[in-house]
This record gives C-alpha cells, structure tokens and sequence, in this order.
C-alpha cells in the first residue's frame, strides 16, 4: 500500500504528477490513498482516479496535519489488518516542511519527498526531475557526514508524466496555436495578446486554442472573444494536454509542468515564468530543446508579446528545428522508474545521456591550437543576446541599455538569417576550448551606388584581451574582403574606447571626414551614433594597415 | 636594426615611462599576468614595436601564452625580424 499526501492549495501540478505516480504503482499491483485538503474541483475528476481518496478537515497547520495523516496511516494499516501494511508515504507540496516530514519518519514510515526547489528534507528517497545542468546530481546531498544519505531519483529520468507521453507517436501538426497557463493562472494579460492575434491576417487560417484549467481566473474575455471568432477554441480542463501538444505548431504558456510534457512531445513553444519553480536557466531548458523563454510577461506590453508571437510562426520552421535540437531525450517513463525502484528497490540505469554538444558539428575555422571561430547558429540565440547586454560590453555601443529578451528574439528572427549570406548579418562566435569568448558581425550594405561593410565584435566572457580582438579584427577584414573585396568598410568607435580605436588605426582604418559620402553612408547604417559620442571611421579596399 | 639588446632596452623604456621597473631578470617576467599594462597599453607597445622596428608583428603572436613572458616574446620578435 502506497500512500500519498499532496498539497492542491497552490495549482494542480502537484496532483496530477501524483495522479501519474500512483497510476504507475497500481498497475504494478499496489494500492493506493491520497490524502487530500478539499480541492475545489469536479466530482468528475476522481472518476477512475487510481487511488482512494481521503479527505483532511480544512485549515489545519503543518503539524496539526502530520498528526492527521499518521492517525490516518494507522488506521490503514488497522484495515488491512498489518501494521506495515503502508510500504511507502509520498510527500508533495511546499506547505510540508521538516517539522511534517520529521513527524512522519519518527512513527517509522519509510517517506519519499517529490521537491523541484531543493527544499531540505528528512526522506528516505527525494524526486526531482529538474534539469540543472551538471549540478542536477549534485543535489540533495546531506548536510553533514554522519547524516544518512536519502536515494535521490533527479533529473529527467524521472519526470512524472501521464503514460500517453511515452509514445513517442509523431503527428501532423495543423496550422494551430496552443495557449495554457497549468491548472490555474491568470489569463487578464494574455487575452489581450490572443484578441490581438485574432485580428492579424497572417493568421486568419490558424486556430488559436486555449487550454483553460480548472482554478483558472479572468477568463470571461476569452469567454466572449470565442462567441465572435470561430478560430479561437477553448477547452476547458480536459483529461489530458498530450493531443493538443502534438497537434500544435507552436505552444504559448507558462512553464511548469509543461516544460517536460513539451519536451516529451517535441513541441515548440514560447514559454514565460509564472512561479519560483518555473524560473529556469537558460542553458538548462536548451539542454531539453527549449530556448524561447521569457521570465516574466510583466512589463511587455501585449503588442509586443503578439509581435514575438508572430515572428515566432513566421519562423516556425527555425522553432521547430531549435526544439529538435536538444541533448537530453524525455521519453515520459518516469513514473514507471519510480514505481519500479519503490516496489523492487532496484535503481534504473540512467537513460538520459547527453548527445552530443550541439554545435560539435558545426564547421570551425582554428585560428590558432586553441582558438576556433564558427558561424552562429540559432542555438546561440540566449548566450549572444546574454553577451551583448554584458555592461562592459553595452557601454560601447550605439544603444547602451539592456535588450529585453522578448525584443531579441524578434529581431534574431529578421535580422540574423538561417542562411549566412553577406547581404544578410553574419555572426560568428569564438571560441576557446568550446567555450564562447566573443562574437562578431558584419554585413554588407549599399549606399547611394557603393557598397560598404558594416560589423561589430562584443565580448562574451571576462577571458577575452586584446591578441582575441586582434586576432577577430584581422580575420574579419580578410574574410569579408574576399567576399566582397571592392566594399568600404565603414564603423562607429565610441570616443572612450581608446583600445578599439588604436586597433582599428593599427589595422587601417581613419577617421572620416564629416561632410564626406561615406560618413553620411555610415550615419545612416548607425542612425543611432552620435558625433560627439563616436568616431565615424573607414577603411579602403586593397588599403594596407 | 633589430638585436636583442634593442629590443630589451626598448621594452625596459616603455616600461618605465608606465612606472614599471622590470626586475633584473627579465625574461622570465610574464607582463600579462602581471596585469601591469591594460590592453590599450599593449596594444600601444605592438604598435610601437612595428614602428620602430618596422615589423610587422601577427595577431596570433600573444595568443600563445608562452609569449607572455618578455624573454620569449623578445625572441619571438627577433624571428619575424
């Protein structure tokens, strides 16, 4: 007998995983009890719930409710007529601390703990699925020597998803949008994104569907949009999201239990934090095939996130590919690894191997033993936009503030091609010993019959002196000039940066003279550059530094 | 002409007019770990380098780090010499 008790004051998320844990459990033979505060939800819910539901009288503190729950254990054991009848109590909730887990271990109840924020617990087993990196195995640990060392089940292995996600059944996906914010959530803020969506004609043939869930707010817009558009479809709490996942181009929503369910079904999606366990590192939710991420949706306005939308299916092939693009496989079979661990005590063998890194394939360029440079791809997406708003970096250039992140992916989409072509920006990025030490642009542009090459180079790491942007200039100035031998190159220098202008000068390039054509090129390529903040500079074809 | 000797006395000159003494050995002084000269000033001193001695020295050339110290980079200058 298998006994769960979970927390449903804060979202669904916390049951439905267990919905999925105690599935797992009953089909390999045991039987299974939730003890659960009164919800809220449906009667219909629990129809063909894997377990027995046991209801806690409301509003009782931590401890009150442990005390509850071991009264309740026992009297389970008491019906089954075998004080040990209760082989395992699965703990999942943030409103169950130490003081609840300590209670529940000193009666001599083996306890497994589900976490997603590295709480500090008193289990005999921890679950958590997060993705962290390489320190997903290095948590948990206990706190001092002599402290006994709980099973830790982490990582992606043992993401606890409903069974439909471990088919890996590929499907047709319809001109379809997916919206959802989780069980809950408060849907003021994107319906006025969706109402803008519905009136742009690049999407008059798609159907824009939301997923409302039950403890959802504000939805009496949606409600009425829906009576005037016959695209939008709502779907109220449903028995599953794993259909319209699959048959969706791209998924608009919160993070949170989605980020595996997406990732099991190779959805792309535009995802944003509506929690504290929904704030995830960059690079982590790249590791899974995610990179458009949001932190939050304060502060965009709504035609800017319906913008971002947009691009996004303008460019959904890219999506597509960046979501295909992940080094951990989620292949939905968590629940059944901890099923079987609990019920056998075997530990499963680790399936979630990295894949290669995803840019060992790309073509490299070693400009020295140790010094690579390849073209950027759209994998680099988070980590170029993470350099260039480095504050030693931003000073420098002709827009000094911080680019939000939902305004970079739109102009990633324009201006940084799939294709490198010199018409469009080109990005190359170097490296030392894979690790990013700067990238750098240039792009050709034509000016009233002359063509010009324009570029750039910021920093990407503390590491980078002055031999790297010697060494990114002179490679830039070769490789655009044989591409374009005959263009003028032409750039901006901020009048603080001695550095860049003496390497610039050391490399042929001169100050421009302001009423000169090609000052005027170089204006309008950086309207945004100030005379009495910049030198305007250029340098000639065949002109020798 | 490009000796040895010149160049020591160069590097010892620019040195000095930045406040830096070099110590009586040296060669084995690495000037970039000493962190005493930013990358404006070591740009400056390649510069310099170029136009005194009329060389032209390649980028690659301080991205080895055995070239940081002052008796190697001297000889490496004297190679392209």
């Amino acid at each position: 007998m298998i006994v769960f008790r979970v927390d449903t004051r804060c979202g669904l998320g916390h049951l439905m995983r267990m919905k999925w844990l105690a599935l797992a459990c009953s089909e390999q033979g045991q039987q299974c009890h939730f003890l659960l505060e009164q919800t809220g939800l449906a009667a219909d819910f629990f129809q063909n719930f894997p377990a027995q539901i046991h209801w806690l009288p409301a509003g009782l503190t931590e401890t009150e409710d442990a005390v509850w729950c071991l009264e309740k254990l026992s009297a389970l054991n008491a019906a089954a007529g075998n004080e040990t009848a209760v082989q395992w109590v699965i703990v999942d909730g943030y409103g169950f601390g130490l003081c609840w887990e300590t209670t529940i271990k000193q009666a001599g109840y083996a306890l497994v703990a589900i976490d997603d924020l590295e709480r500090s617990h008193q289990a005999d087993v921890i679950v958590d699925a997060k993705w962290q990196g390489c320190r997903t195995l290095q948590r948990y640990m206990p706190a001092s020597e002599g402290q006994t060392q709980p099973v830790r089940l982490l990582g992606p292995d043992f993401a606890i998803l409903a069974p439909e996600y471990s088919s890996g059944k590929d499907v047709v996906r319809s001109r379809q949008l997916m919206f959802a914010l989780g069980g809950g959530g408060d849907w003021q803020q994107l319906t006025a994104v969706i109402a803008l969506l519905l009136t742009d004609a690049a999407l008059e043939s798609w159907t824009l569907l939301v997923v409302i869930g039950p403890y959802a707010v504000n939805t009496a817009e949606l409600e009425q949009l829906s009576l005037r558009y016959p695209q939008l479809q709502l779907v109220r709490a449903p028995a599953s999201l794993s259909a319209y996942y699959r048959s969706s181009q791209l998924f608009v929503g919160a993070l949170g239990t989605s980020l595996y369910e997406l990732a099991a079904t190779k959805t792309p999606a535009l995802t944003f934090a509506l929690a504290d366990n929904q704030q995830n590192q960059l690079q982590d939710l790249a590791d899974l095939g995610h990179f458009l991420h949001l932190d939050s949706l304060i502060a965009i306005p709504a035609a800017a996130l319906a913008q971002l939308v947009l691009v996004c299916v303008q460019n959904i092939e890219r999506v597509k590919a960046l979501r295909q693009s992940g080094k951990l496989e989620v292949d939905g079979l968590g629940a059944r690894r901890i099923a079987h661990f609990l019920l056998t005590g075997q530990l499963p063998v680790p399936v979630s191997v990295e894949r290669a890194e995803n840019t060992a394939t790309a073509e490299k360029i070693f400009l020295t033993p140790a010094l690579s440079l390849r073209a950027v791809a759209d994998t680099d997406i988070n980590a170029y936009l993470t350099a260039r708003n480095r504050p030693d970096n931003s000073w420098r250039m002709t827009i000094t503030h911080s680019i939000p992140r939902h305004e970079h992916y739109c102009w990633w989409f324009s201006q940084q091609g799939s294709q490198q072509s010199s018409q469009q920006r080109q990005s190359f990025v170097l490296e030392q010993n894979g690790q990013a030490l700067l990238y750098v642009w240039q792009q050709l542009r034509s000016f009233q019959g002359q063509n010009y090459w324009i570029g750039g180079w910021f920093a990407a790491s503390d590491q980078v002196n002055f031999s790297h942007a010697q060494l990114i200039l002179d490679w830039q100035l070769q490789f655009s000039a044989k591409q374009q031998p005959d263009a003028i190159w032409v750039a901006v220098i901020h009048q603080e940066n001695k550095f860049v202008q003496l390497l610039n000068q050391r490399a042929g390039f001169v100050r421009l003279e302001p009423d000169s054509l090609q000052c005027q090129a170089t204006q309008h390529f950086f309207p945004q550059a100030d005379h009495t903040l910049f030198h305007f500079v250029g340098k000639w074809p065949h002109q020798e530094s | 002409m490009t000796t040895a000797q010149a160049l020591q006395e160069f590097l010892q000159q620019f040195f000095l007019e930045r406040g830096v003494v070099l110590p009586e050995h040296w060669q084995s002084f690495n000037f970039i770990a000493a962190g005493v000269l930013d990358s404006f000033e070591i740009l400056s001193m390649i510069v310099s380098l170029e136009t005194h001695f009329a060389l032209t020295i390649p980028s690659t050339l301080l991205t080895n780090a055995d070239n940081a110290s002052l008796g190697a980079f001297v000889d490496a200058l004297l190679e392209l010499a």
